[in-house]
């Protein structure tokens, strides 16, 4: 059974359609990838798949459940492209909010307390108030909150967004191990192709809220006779879509 | 599970020095405030009471008695200065180079009407430097010499003793506050200080009410703008939780701030009280008629102790409806520019029942406007609190408790049902194009 299984998904704002029939599959164990530029669809999709949104049509269901489900929050993280963090607040007592939130006070909250500051990785600045902190600490920081709980599925949107080549380059080493060490499955967003290709076994390409095309990232290349993803991309659109 | 939540609020709201500053310096400001004053209004008051201790005489009538009238201001400790005449302008100079503040000038027939007993004629020139709100001594007590001197002379060889011409009526005057079955010795004019207690707790307890709105939606906007709420809604935890959670959170720092504000207001009340030279306790005429229950001690139990007790219940209510109205806005605040801007007019919510509560007597509100000011969390406090001291508060306040309770609960369950993030993004619209409606017809006005 798939982890995420979206059909003809439909969003509108108003008069605007933002996603105009997206479907796609994500498999148990793997690292997917929705790739497109920005505006193409890829947090609506997202926030719809952790419910925040409500689908226009379509249909979608998370671990067999429908987004927005209370039980499905303890199973499924999600880091926004541009979460925020409280000022006041230090990076531990941060993550400590967090997993006392999922699993109240007790063993298992210290297990996650402790996952998420190694994930992290900031040494005794963590008891620094989040304010002092650079914008790749506090990235690294929320990518410890979403996976520090071990979810079933991690949805990280553009996760490595604003990071410098060397930050970027350790949360994207953080998110394979992770995956690898625990069997999460993980849906990321990036317009950054070429970082999905490093990253993802499998993905979908999204363009003005369409799937373009869907597969293998091998296969894709293979297919397309790209070099990389953003070459398959650029063919894709400039074929009009449909693959 | 709200626990960790607001502990959090707590920490946030505490460490935020835009939350907490405005209200240490609040508390330390006001009795500032009080001193600075105090230091004017003290030698103002104190030179008042003392009224001038010297004065400038200008003899135009030459007779016996204008110079017996000097002779009697200088046995009762008045510095008498001759001046010599000359206009007004001339007077006050001379006046002035002498550090005289009043000028007395004894017209020509002065003395002469005084012997055919008729009231006599003199002028007072108050020599001022500027206007201001302590001005130099008093005349008065220069103008109470020269009266006691001519009612002397013009009872002289007559039956008639100055001190009965002076008071010729023994009256005692007392009030009976019908609302609260006091009595009370003097007119309701000697109770001043109940009249700006009156006033004055109303208005502090409106300005209690607004600090925690304000605080809670900025708060709130700041998860907005932060882009925290939107992780927040992920985790696993009810949107009723965090709206909760976000309440309690508020509701403690409110208290501590307005603890801060009311220690911060007393000691600025004390400051100025305890500082102001009084003339002394108001004396009854000497054999005035007793009445039964006439004595100052009569102010005892004036204040009904349950009432204090409704009225701490009424603030903490209240406080807690405000700390909920100022989440909700901030919630559909996508900013806290755009929670300042909202929050500034509903402000008015408060302020204009308020004020009408504080002027409006109970006979103009009528039954019905007060039991709706009664029952409504924001009214409640404000006519309660001058209820407690003007009058007295209506025999079913458990009844208004509840109905203020109820009324915040509502608002929260109302709240709970739109604090979702779609239904918050769309809401945030359209209070952001209200906003710059706002913004922009202010602008428009200055």
């Amino acid at each position: 059974m798939p982890v995420v299984k979206v059909v003809e998904l439909v969003k509108d704002f108003g008069g605007f359609r933002a996603l105009k029939g997206v479907s796609f599959e994500v498999e148990e164990g793997e690292i997917f990838g929705l790739i497109g530029p920005n505006g193409a669809g890829k947090t609506t999709t997202f926030r719809i798949l952790v419910g925040l949104l409500t689908p226009t049509s379509g249909k979608v269901e998370v671990l067999g459940r429908s987004p927005g489900d209370f039980e499905l929050k303890k199973l499924v993280s999600y880091l926004p492209e541009d979460a925020g963090t409280y000022r006041n607040l230090t990076g531990y007592e941060f993550l400590r909010l967090v997993a006392e939130l999922h699993y109240g006070r007790g063993g298992e909250a210290e297990e996650a307390l402790e996952l998420g500051l190694r994930i992290a990785g900031l040494g005794e600045r963590i008891h620094e108030k989040m304010k002092t902190y650079s914008k790749g600490m506090k990235r690294r920081v929320q990518v410890a909150r979403a996976l520090m709980v071990k979810p079933r599925l991690a949805i990280l949107d553009e996760p490595t967004v604003g990071l410098d080549v060397l930050h970027a380059r350790e949360v994207r080493e953080t998110v394979r191990s992770f995956a690898r060490e625990h069997g999460t499955t993980v849906l990321l967003s990036s317009h950054n192709m070429l970082e999905v290709e490093d990253l993802c076994t499998r993905v979908a390409m999204i363009h003005e809220g369409r799937i373009l095309r869907e597969g293998y990232v091998r296969d894709l290349l293979q297919e397309y006779g790209a070099r990389n993803l953003e070459e398959v991309f650029v063919q894709l659109v400039g074929a009009g879509g449909a693959g | 599970m709200i626990g960790p939540l607001v502990a959090k609020e707590v920490k946030d709201l505490l460490r935020d020095p835009r939350v907490i500053l405005p209200f240490i310096i609040g508390a330390l400001i006001m009795p500032v405030m009080g001193f600075v004053l105090m230091i004017p209004m003290r030698a103002g008051i104190e030179q008042a009471i003392a009224g001038a201790r010297a004065v400038g005489f200008v003899d135009l009538d030459g007779s016996a008695h204008s110079a017996q009238l000097a002779r009697w201001l200088s046995e009762r400790g008045v510095s008498v200065v001759e001046l010599r005449p000359g206009p007004p302008g001339q007077l006050a100079e001379q006046a002035a180079s002498r550090k005289l503040s009043v000028v007395l000038i004894v017209p020509k027939g002065f003395g002469e009407s005084l012997d055919r007993k008729q009231p006599a004629n003199v002028t007072v020139l108050n020599v001022l430097k500027e206007i201001s709100f302590f001005g130099p001594a008093s005349s008065a007590p220069i103008i109470n010499l020269v009266q006691e001197y001519a009612l002397n002379a013009l009872t002289s060889g007559t039956p008639l003793r100055p001190e009965v011409v002076r008071n010729p009526l023994r009256t005692s005057e007392l009030t009976y506050l019908t609302s609260k079955g006091v009595q009370l010795p003097g007119d309701p004019a000697s109770y001043f200080a109940l009249t700006m207690a009156a006033f004055l707790v109303p208005l502090l307890v409106m300005g209690l009410a607004l600090t925690p709105m304000q605080m809670a939606a900025t708060s709130m906007a700041v998860e907005n703008e932060e882009k925290t709420l939107e992780t927040l809604l992920t985790l696993p935890v009810r949107p009723r939780d965090i709206l909760l959670a976000k309440l309690l959170g508020m509701f403690a720092v409110a208290l501590l701030g307005s603890a801060l504000e009311i220690a911060g207001t007393l000691a600025y009340f004390f400051i100025v009280f305890s500082q102001m030279p009084l003339p002394g306790e108001p004396q009854l005429a000497a054999g005035a008629a007793q009445l039964p229950g006439l004595q100052l001690g009569a102010l005892q139990g004036f204040i009904d102790p349950y009432g204090l007790v409704f009225l701490g219940a009424s603030i903490l209510l209240s406080l807690f409806f405000f700390a909920a109205l100022g989440v909700i806005v901030g919630a559909l605040s996508r900013d806290v520019r755009i929670a300042s801007t909202v929050i500034g007019p509903l402000g008015f919510l408060v302020v204009i029942p308020s004020y009408a509560i504080v002027f409006m007597s109970s006979e103009m509100m009528g039954p019905a406007l007060r039991k709706a000011l009664y029952i409504l969390p924001v009214t409640q406090p404000v006519i309660a609190a001058k209820d407690l001291i003007s009058s007295t508060l209506p025999p079913e306040p458990p009844l208004y408790l509840a109905a203020s309770l109820l009324f915040t609960l509502g608002l929260l369950w109302l709240a709970s049902k739109v604090f979702a993030f779609e239904s918050l993004a769309r809401l945030q619209r359209s209070l952001e194009s209200l906003a710059e409606r706002l913004s922009r017809r202010k602008r428009s006005t200055v």
